[in-house]
């Protein structure tokens, strides 16, 4: 079935709906499979240890978080309670951040990697980003199994509450495609999206609360953090993994309708400029 | 004429934006409703195919004709600047061979991902991972990386899958010339069998005798001669010897 067709089924064949970009997905979902496994399977390739090394980079990290802060520094009110919560509170949020961060350090060049694909095959250049997307997922997958064994290991429990990361993880992807889809577009007119982005994102990064929580922070402060979505995200991740507690539901529906936007817009974006880009690259 | 046409393109231009520099590019994208930024180099103007089932299509031209862009705009690849292009049925293009290839993995790893950007299913692969192996000929090299290939042996794998794709349209852009002789015929062949289920799109700089029903010769972006093979293809080579080769034909601008 041709993708106009699939479409069709729905009844709207030129309008871009909400629903669009996932009845594309699935409708290439044997590209996306095909592709992602390349890029899975050539990345510990002719290397002893393969798979390890995507479990030793976290499990490194959060033991060098454990030992540095157990030792050495005390940051604000979160360390009172407890240096092995404070490294897990750390690594919650740089794992929230470096989903995101690694889509939008890529996003702006993903095009103009796969220029070949674009103008050589009939490609549906779009799924690129579902690939990027699925491809960090993985990567976080490992990185939060690790975590997982690791809090069990040190606390002793995990909470309840765990189970309902789905509800965050879906809204937050949609966001980062989102993102990820209008930089993508746009750093195919121009590589200074690419270096704009190498050059903000580390920065963002202590504006995001992965190294402190919103509660460290002067009410003022926090208001302006939380215009970041990434960071009620990871406010809302740590309640659910470390907490054990609901989030807000104001502050989740909040988050959850500006992804919604967010993606929706990024879409319409990509869709817009789509047929010029392929001229571009 | 006919109303079975498979390819149709009805007064199809084509014009690349050519900018003098990189922030006039983003200007355009920003205030391109209100001026414009750049100069236009028309590839193709005003083509008109039409082409029926069972036909194969040769298509030559000098370097910078407008041969690939044609192809791309059958393919839906680019859009036209101006006329209308449509296609019944679906297409396998082969613009460039193994496009998809990554040197790490094997041959076989290979076939299914450039299956998969053909727009073939997983399982459908698999079923025909032994035809492939057998039309690629390329023995147990298959399942060694593909950056120990030679360039032969790559063209080899790469063409095999395209040769199975499920399409009605095919279209080769220049890609047989690295195989060797006894590849070439075979892959002629097999245009020559698809011509009994679909239609075939085919640039050469020189067309093999008898296997395309037709031909185009396109120069500077225009159709200057069309029909029967032999013919166009004399008339083309009369002009390479007679016409200078200059840089006169890549003007920018109207």
């Amino acid at each position: 079935m041709s993708e106009q067709r699939a479409l069709a089924l729905l009844g709207r064949k030129k309008d871009v709906l909400l629903f669009t970009p996932f009845v594309k997905a699935w409708h290439y979902r044997e590209l996306i499979r095909a592709i992602l496994w390349r890029e899975l399977s050539q990345r510990f390739r002719d290397s002893y240890f393969s798979w390890g090394w995507a479990i030793a980079a976290p499990l490194v990290m959060l033991g060098a978080y454990t030992v540095v802060f157990t030792s050495t520094l005390k940051i604000g009110d979160s360390a009172s309670s407890g240096v092995v919560q404070f490294s897990l509170v750390m690594f919650v949020g740089l794992l929230i951040f470096n989903l995101a961060a690694e889509l939008v350090y890529r996003a702006p060049t993903l095009l103009h990697e796969h220029v070949h694909y674009i103008k050589k095959s009939i490609f549906p250049s779009e799924t690129l980003v579902w690939i990027a997307l699925l491809r960090a997922l993985v990567y976080a997958g490992i990185s939060f199994a690790v975590f997982l064994v690791y809090k069990l290991a040190l606390t002793g429990s995990i909470p309840l509450t765990t189970l309902l990361l789905p509800f965050l993880i879906v809204p937050f992807c949609l966001m980062i495609l989102g993102i990820s889809w209008f930089l993508a577009a746009l750093g195919a007119f121009t590589r200074d999206v690419s270096h704009l982005m190498i050059t903000i994102v580390p920065v963002l990064m202590f504006a995001t609360p992965v190294f402190y929580t919103t509660a460290d922070l002067s009410p003022t402060a926090r208001l302006i953090a939380y215009i970041n979505p990434t960071t009620s995200y990871i406010e809302m991740a740590r309640q659910l993994l470390l907490v054990g507690a609901l989030p807000d539901p104001m502050v989740y529906l909040a988050t959850f309708a500006v992804s919604l936007c967010l993606f929706y817009g990024g879409y319409l974006f990509f869709d817009r400029y789509r047929s010029v880009v392929v001229d571009v690259i | 004429m006919s109303s079975d046409w498979v390819v149709r393109c009805a007064g199809v231009g084509k014009a690349f934006q050519i900018y003098k520099n990189y922030n006039d590019r983003m200007r355009q994208v920003m205030f391109g409703r209100v001026k414009k930024y750049y100069k236009e180099f028309w590839v193709l103007r005003d083509i008109d195919l039409e082409l029926v089932k069972g036909e194969c299509l040769g298509i030559i031209g000098r370097n910078g004709a407008g041969k690939t862009t044609l192809l791309q705009l059958i393919c839906g690849i680019t859009q036209p600047t101006h006329g209308k292009v449509e296609t019944r049925g679906s297409i396998a293009p082969v613009l460039a061979l193994g496009a998809g290839f990554d040197a790490e993995l094997t041959g076989r790893e290979n076939v299914l991902i450039g299956g998969a950007i053909l727009g073939m299913r997983r399982q459908f692969i698999i079923d025909r991972l032994d035809s492939i192996a057998d039309f690629a000929g390329i023995g147990e090299f298959l399942d060694r990386p593909v950056k120990f290939y030679s360039s032969g042996m790559y063209s080899r794998l790469a063409f095999a899958i395209c040769a199975h794709a499920e399409a009605d349209i095919l279209i080769i852009d220049e890609v047989l010339a690295v195989g060797d002789e006894g590849f070439q015929t075979k892959c002629l062949k097999f245009i020559e069998d698809f011509r009994r289920r679909g239609t075939v799109l085919f640039v050469s700089h020189g067309l093999p005798q008898g296997l395309c029903s037709r031909a185009i010769w396109i120069d500077g972006g225009y159709i200057r001669a069309a029909g029967d093979p032999q013919s166009v293809v004399d008339q083309y080579h009369e002009a390479l010897i007679n016409e200078k080769d200059d840089a006169e034909r890549f003007h920018i601008g109207n």
